[in-house]
């Protein structure tokens, strides 16, 4: 119950509302579910308005990358062009041999795969595309597809970062930078 | 998991939507201002609490960024012109 006088609906009280919320999960559940479901994060510590706009923004600029670009746009490391995996001259796949090298060799999928599981799938469906020979773009559109699907991930980065550290607040006390923010 | 079979997505010669790159060879450029919208947007969620509040600085954050990707631009544009004489 509130206090007579306080409205539910000043900054402190949202804060509250959010630090108490926060406190039931562990920042790394809260960024776990983050990366899972972009916005996720944020339904977990309470803020479900913040988290669905962020979430369905980065969802939507993923699917657009790859409307825009093709599904190829999405460039599993380990996998040679017609889709077959790369075997090293250890008899091994070069993602479990070489794992640095070759995931390095193609760094767009690093931000990509922050976007949680739907990359996943679309690497799936990337991979078998591959492998019936539709080629790769090579124009500025897939460009920027690949650049969608890329700052979608590095985007769910800063949202899990965000709504972990949030959640840190909240458990805490919600002292610090974040907890400050959470009345946000 | 269904097979990826494409055909029926086709809306245009050469164009199979999420399976080939999109028919805008001449506007690729335009593909800024959603990229950028989005990020003003997600980082103005970070930010802020309410939809509206978060829609007007988002707003705001898109069209400051255009503006100045705008003027990169001209004073690039300037500055090769200058070089190149």
């Amino acid at each position: 119950m509130n206090e007579p006088g306080t409205s539910r609906s000043s900054p402190a009280a949202a804060g509250e509302r959010v630090r108490q919320a926060g406190a039931g999960f562990p920042p790394f559940v809260v960024a776990v579910a983050g990366w899972l479901l972009p916005g996720a994060g944020y339904w977990l510590i309470g803020q479900r308005t913040r988290g669905t706009i962020a979430g369905l923004s980065i969802l939507l600029l993923f699917v657009a990358g790859i409307f825009i670009g093709g599904i190829r746009v999405v460039d599993v490391p380990g996998y040679a062009e017609a889709g077959r995996k790369m075997i090293g001259r250890d008899g091994r796949w070069l993602v479990a041999s070489r794992p640095m090298p070759t995931v390095l060799d193609k760094p767009w999928y690093l931000g990509q795969v922050l976007a949680g599981p739907v990359t996943l799938v679309a690497s799936y469906y990337s991979i078998e595309a591959a492998s019936r020979e539709y080629p790769k773009g090579t124009a500025h559109v897939a460009e920027f597809g690949t650049l969608y699907c890329a700052v979608a991930g590095m985007l769910n980065l800063l949202l899990i970062l965000d709504s972990s550290a949030r959640a840190a607040e909240g458990r805490s006390g919600g002292s610090g930078p974040a907890g400050r923010l959470a009345g946000m | 998991m269904f097979i990826l079979e494409p055909s029926f997505l086709v809306v245009l010669p050469g164009w199979v939507p999420f399976v080939t790159p999109a028919p805008i060879w001449d506007y690729w450029w335009l593909l800024l201002l959603p990229l950028l919208a989005a990020v003003a947007v997600v980082y103005k969620c970070t930010k802020r609490r309410t939809a509206r509040e978060i829609a007007v600085e988002a707003a705001q954050l898109w069209a400051y960024t255009v503006v100045a990707m705008v003027l990169g631009a001209v004073a690039l544009l300037v500055l090769v012109r200058l070089v190149l004489g």
